[in-house]
């Protein structure tokens, strides 16, 4: 088997582990913590440690598919609404992504994970005010951005930590660098 | 350097806290906007339904329930206190039940499985609905 092939199936094999976080703590979250009442439409959102972690190491492609994966999941497990996480997903994932490739290695992980809580849930808030046609429900907004700032810390850590114990690196234009 | 302090370097870098405290201040400035401006006189519990103003109710110190029968279900909505919340619904998410009562005016209920929204509103802001 030649280099690249390797290096492909290895990239294949750890992204399929982080899927398999994705979908296990998303569950996890939902059933175990899905009771805590917090500021309306607010959540951890632990499964997002893995998706930082599959921008850094192997790009937004797959940052996306982790996304769908649990999105996915989402409807199949728990009949959650698909309107608002769709829309706040794309836009946090995105942003994320568009955050990592513009600060490089100047930017860690909890900074791309406070912009990737901020980021949904900005992106929640407004498509809800567009489809109820009511600006009233920006109220909370202030809350959830100060909730954005603690959970993307707690989920941008949990990311940091994964790296470590699955020995992974960020990519540096083919180069591998120790972050 | 210690372990704490390798972590904390790689964790926390400085742009990292700038994208924080960016974050940190809008919240601070949308806080001031949205919850500490002052306002007087008699406030309105207003029912939207698909975007479109129903009707308003005064909020008042004795109890009062209503209940908001639409195409998509049914809401019953208290007063009591001058505060607003709803006591029941037989929407999916029950998120309009468990969102609490609200008293300040833009404050809001929202259940989106009934496309219901009800907002604190002043006798001016009520007055241009009509």
């Amino acid at each position: 088997m030649s280099k690249n092939a390797r290096n492909h199936t290895g990239t294949n094999r750890k992204a399929a582990i982080l899927g398999i976080l994705v979908i296990v703590f998303f569950l996890l979250e939902h059933f175990l913590l899905g009771g805590i009442k917090m500021t309306e439409g607010v959540k951890i959102g632990l499964y997002n440690a893995f998706i930082i972690l599959a921008i850094i190491k192997f790009g937004p492609k797959y940052g996306f598919i982790l996304f769908f994966l649990k999105l996915l999941t989402g409807i199949v497990a728990t009949s959650a609404a698909l309107l608002y996480p769709l829309c706040g997903g794309i836009i946090s994932v995105a942003a994320m992504s568009a955050i990592n490739s513009i600060f490089k290695e100047k930017i860690g992980y909890l900074g791309i994970g406070i912009t990737g809580a901020a980021a949904y849930n900005i992106t929640v808030y407004i498509a809800a005010a567009v489809s109820l046609s009511s600006a009233a429900i920006l109220y909370n907004l202030p809350a959830a951005l100060l909730l954005s700032v603690l959970f993307g810390s707690v989920t941008g850590a949990i990311a940091y930590l994964t790296s470590k114990v699955m020995n992974l690196s960020r990519t540096n234009g083919g180069k591998n660098e120790e972050i | 350097m210690n372990k704490a302090g390798v972590f904390i370097k790689k964790f926390a870098k400085k742009k990292d806290i700038l994208i924080a405290s960016l974050i940190l201040i809008s919240a601070f400035i949308l806080a001031i906007i949205f919850w500490f401006s002052p306002f007087e006189g008699q406030l309105y519990a207003c029912i939207y339904i698909d975007g479109e103003f129903i009707e308003s109710i005064p909020l008042q110190e004795e109890l009062l329930q209503e209940e908001i029968k639409t195409q998509y279900g049914t809401n019953v909505l208290m007063i009591l206190d001058n505060k607003v919340y709803i006591k029941e619904s037989d929407c999916t998410y029950q998120q309009c039940v468990n969102s609490g009562s609200i008293s300040r005016p833009a404050q809001a209920i929202v259940c989106a499985p009934h496309s219901l929204v009800i907002t604190i509103e002043d006798a001016e802001s009520v007055g241009r609905h009509r």
